[in-house]
């Protein structure tokens, strides 16, 4: 057999195949949901995670007072906990801030109501945890170097507030309560302790 | 133009440009369409995720989106595509067309490059098949084009030996007697 016909050969054993289908449509939709599906993770996470902190410490956290009064001085209008790493309690105080309006402006206040109805422990992070842990030991979002590593408390934790975060922001909106575009109102303060 | 948006542009640009032969890319080694849809679906959103590490010349880039292909391949787990509605939505339209056709005669071809060594099988087929050069099919396995040219040489005489063994058996004893004289 000569180089030719071999190279005939070879060519003619690619599968015949069809693309017919509109693609370039189909890649603009899905380049388009990433792209939105970034926007959104965005404006929720500028709008509540700019404003947090995430203490790093061990240690078992004593709750003074009522149960949503914080280590930290300041009330929360949720608070959840679980074991963490090394037998610690991760505990964990979120609380609805203004940003731009009054403290008594109608969407800080059904905001509070809408974080502090929400019952933590049973709260359903799973599709949380799911998107957290696709992107577990991938490199970063934006093309830093290095890998995203968090671990399955870090995850638990991120899942919760995340959670929580996208309901309060949905639910606002369902009720007409916020802006369009990337301008928030309120904001999802953080903090917590023995998680890590 | 900011540099996020330049990147969002261009990602959408080489999309457009290579989309087809990336799906080709995809049927001509999976089983099915829609599996080939699932593939090219974790592809782009892999490209979105990384776009900033997508060199902003096109051949560059359509190689880059290649080797990505090349990866997507190789794992198992399709986690991004799994969770866009938009891709499910391609895996529907892919379903409802006719399945690639696999010519029998070509059958041969095919378990011989089966047979050969993963990366070079995939040298013979981005060469082949999907029309690279020698140098892009190297850019795409991540090994130095005169590498790639060698392997290239090696893996065409193990599969003209392969075929010319299988034409020997098919013609019987007395052929290949004959043929030996």
């Amino acid at each position: 057999m000569n180089d030719l016909d071999l190279d005939t050969r070879i060519r003619a054993a690619a599968p015949h195949v069809s693309t017919q289908i509109g693609l370039i449509d189909h890649g603009t939709r899905i380049l388009r949901e990433a792209r939105q599906r970034r926007g959104r993770k965005l404006r929720i996470w500028t709008a509540s995670v700019a404003a947090s902190v995430a203490l790093v410490g061990g240690g078992t956290v004593a709750i003074a007072g009522n149960d949503l009064q914080t280590p930290w001085g300041w009330t929360a209008d949720n608070v959840y906990q679980f074991p963490g790493p090394n037998g610690q309690t991760c505990f964990a105080g979120l609380v609805v801030k203004p940003e731009g309006v009054a403290a008594d402006a109608e969407v800080v206040v059904v905001a509070r109501e809408i974080v502090a109805g929400l019952d933590l422990d049973t709260l359903d992070i799973s599709e949380a945890v799911a998107e957290l842990e696709a992107d577990n030991d991938q490199p970063f979002d934006d093309g830093g170097p290095g890998i995203l590593h968090q671990t399955p408390q870090e995850i638990a934790q991120s899942a919760v507030f995340m959670t929580v975060t996208n309901l309060m922001f949905t639910e606002l909106k369902d009720r007409g309560l916020t802006t369009s575009g990337d301008q928030v109102s309120v904001s999802l303060f953080y903090q917590a302790q023995g998680c890590q | 133009m900011s540099p996020a948006r330049d990147s969002d542009a261009h990602i959408h640009e080489l999309v457009r440009l290579n989309a087809d032969d990336l799906l080709r890319y995809f049927q001509r080694r999976l089983l099915d369409d829609s599996d080939a849809a699932e593939a090219l679906g974790e592809l782009f959103l892999t490209a979105w995720k990384l776009r900033r590490r997508v060199p902003n010349d096109p051949t560059e880039g359509r190689m880059w989106l290649f080797a990505a292909a090349h990866n997507v391949l190789r794992g198992s787990r399709r986690t991004l595509a799994r969770r866009s509605a938009a891709v499910e939505r391609l895996v529907n339209d892919m379903r409802a067309l006719a399945p690639p056709a696999w010519d029998d005669t070509a059958i041969e071809v095919r378990d011989a490059l089966n047979r050969l060594p993963d990366d070079d099988a995939e040298l013979v087929r981005l060469t082949y098949w999907d029309g690279l050069t020698s140098h892009e099919a190297a850019s795409v396995l991540g090994i130095n084009p005169s590498t790639a040219r060698s392997r290239l040489s090696r893996a065409k005489q193990q599969l003209r030996l392969a075929l010319e063994e299988i034409e020997c058996t098919e013609k019987g004893p007395d052929d290949v007697r004959a043929a030996s004289i």
